[in-house]
C-alpha cells in the first residue's frame, strides 16, 4: 500500500507538472490585469486556462481530424476570456499603454486596430530561425475581452488562418 | 584561465549582436521604402489601425500553396512588406497633417518617386507614387498618402516587386484602405 502511493503520488506531481495546467503568466497576465484594471472590476471570468506541451498532446488525441494538422503545430495555449467589461469612450491610452508592453516583452505587431467600440491586437515573435513561435491576440469590445497566446511552430498554422480569411480579422473570427 | 573566459565571453556578444543585427532586416534601405516619421502626433485615439506584414509572412503566404497560379501567390509575390498607418486626425491638427503631406510630397518627388496620383479638393487629398526599379518596367516601392472629408489620413507604403494590376485585389485581400480607387484615380 506504501510502495503504491510511493509511486502514485510523484506520478500525479509528474503529470501536473509536464501537463503546464497552471495559472496564465508572462505576458498574458501582464495584458490581462492592464486591461481589466482600465476597465472596471466587475468582470466575470468566463473562461482561463494554460495548456502546456503535454495537455496539448493530450487534447491532440481527441481532436477532429480536421484540426489535426493544426493542433500538432502547437505546443502551448493561453486563453482567457472575461465578461462584464466596462470600456471607455475612447480607450486610445489603453491601446498604448497595451502597445508598449508588449513591444518592449519583445513583441512585434502584425495588425493593430481600434475604434470607439472594440479593439484587436495580433502580435508574434520568432525564433533565430525566424519562424513564428509565439502569437498573442487581444480582442476587447463592449461585451467580452478574449485574450490568446499561442507557442510552437505557428507558420502553418497562421498561413491556415491568413488563407481563409485574409488579414481582415474581426472579432468574430476570433 | 579568467582571460580567456573573459575573451571568449565578449566574441560570443559580439558575434550574437551581429547575428541578431543580421536577423532584423532593414527595410529602410531599400529603394522601395518611405519612412512616414512619426505621426503619433495627429492620431486622435477612436479609429486606428496599423499593419505591419514583412518579408517572411509574405514568403510564408506566397509558398504556401506551391502554386504559382494561386491568386495569393500572385498577389504577394516579390512583396518585402507592407505598412500602413490610418487614423482619424483631430480637427486642430488637420492644418498641419495637410502641411506634412505636401513637405512628403516634396520628399518624395525629390527621391526620384514618380508621382501617379495628385487629388487635391477641399478637404481631401490624395497622392499615389511610384519608385521604379533600375530597368524602369519594375515597380519597386509604392507610396500612398490620403486625407478624406470625414477627418481619415491614411498612409500605406509597399515595398518589393509591385504587379500594379494585383493593387485592388491586395487592397481587399489585407484590408487595406485607399488602395481601392487607384486605378480610377489615375484615369482622372
Amino acid at each position: 500500500m506504501y510502495r503504491k502511493t510511493a509511486l502514485i503520488l510523484p506520478l500525479i506531481l509528474f503529470s501536473f507538472i509536464a501537463t503546464g495546467c497552471y495559472q496564465v503568466n508572462g505576458s498574458f497576465s501582464e495584458i490581462k490585469n492592464e486591461i481589466l484594471s482600465s476597465t472596471g472590476s466587475h468582470y466575470n471570468r468566463d473562461v482561463e486556462f494554460a495548456l502546456g506541451p503535454v495537455s496539448m498532446s493530450i487534447v491532440r488525441t481527441f481532436a477532429h481530424n480536421n484540426y489535426e494538422d493544426m493542433l500538432k503545430n502547437i505546443s502551448g495555449i493561453q486563453i482567457g476570456i472575461y465578461k462584464g467589461i466596462t470600456i471607455e469612450q475612447s480607450n486610445y491610452n489603453l491601446f498604448q499603454r497595451i502597445n508598449e508592453k508588449l513591444v518592449r516583452n519583445g513583441w512585434k505587431y502584425f495588425v493593430r486596430e481600434t475604434n470607439r467600440n472594440e479593439m484587436t491586437l495580433i502580435y508574434f515573435q520568432q525564433n533565430s530561425d525566424k519562424q513564428i513561435s509565439s502569437m498573442f491576440i487581444v480582442s476587447l469590445n463592449k461585451e467580452e475581452l478574449s485574450l490568446i497566446e499561442l507557442n510552437g511552430k505557428l507558420d502553418k498554422v497562421i498561413l491556415a488562418a491568413i488563407k481563409e480569411k485574409g488579414t481582415l480579422i474581426k472579432q468574430s473570427d476570433i | 584561465m579568467k582571460n580567456i573566459i573573459k575573451i571568449f565571453f565578449v566574441i560570443f556578444i559580439f558575434a550574437a549582436s551581429i547575428s541578431l543585427a543580421q536577423n532584423d532586416k532593414d527595410y529602410s534601405k531599400d529603394p522601395g521604402y518611405f519612412d512616414f516619421g512619426n505621426l503619433s502626433h495627429f492620431i486622435q485615439g477612436d479609429n486606428v489601425t496599423e499593419v505591419n506584414i514583412d518579408s517572411h509572412l509574405l514568403n510564408m503566404m506566397n509558398g504556401s500553396t506551391g502554386d504559382t497560379n494561386d491568386d495569393l501567390s500572385q498577389l504577394v509575390h516579390g512583396l518585402k512588406l507592407v505598412k500602413v498607418y490610418s487614423f482619424d486626425v483631430k480637427l486642430k491638427e488637420k492644418k498641419e497633417l495637410l502641411g506634412k503631406m505636401d513637405e512628403m510630397d516634396k520628399s518624395l518627388t525629390s527621391n526620384n518617386w514618380d508621382r501617379i496620383v495628385k487629388v487635391k479638393e477641399p478637404g481631401e487629398y490624395t497622392f499615389v507614387y511610384i519608385k521604379s526599379a533600375g530597368n524602369n518596367k519594375e515597380i519597386s516601392g509604392l507610396v500612398v498618402s490620403t486625407f478624406e472629408k470625414d477627418g481619415k489620413a491614411t498612409f500605406v507604403n509597399i515595398v518589393g516587386n509591385i504587379n500594379m494590376n494585383a493593387i485592388g485585389k491586395l487592397s481587399q485581400k489585407f484590408n487595406i484602405p485607399s488602395l481601392d480607387g487607384i486605378d480610377n484615380k489615375k484615369d482622372k
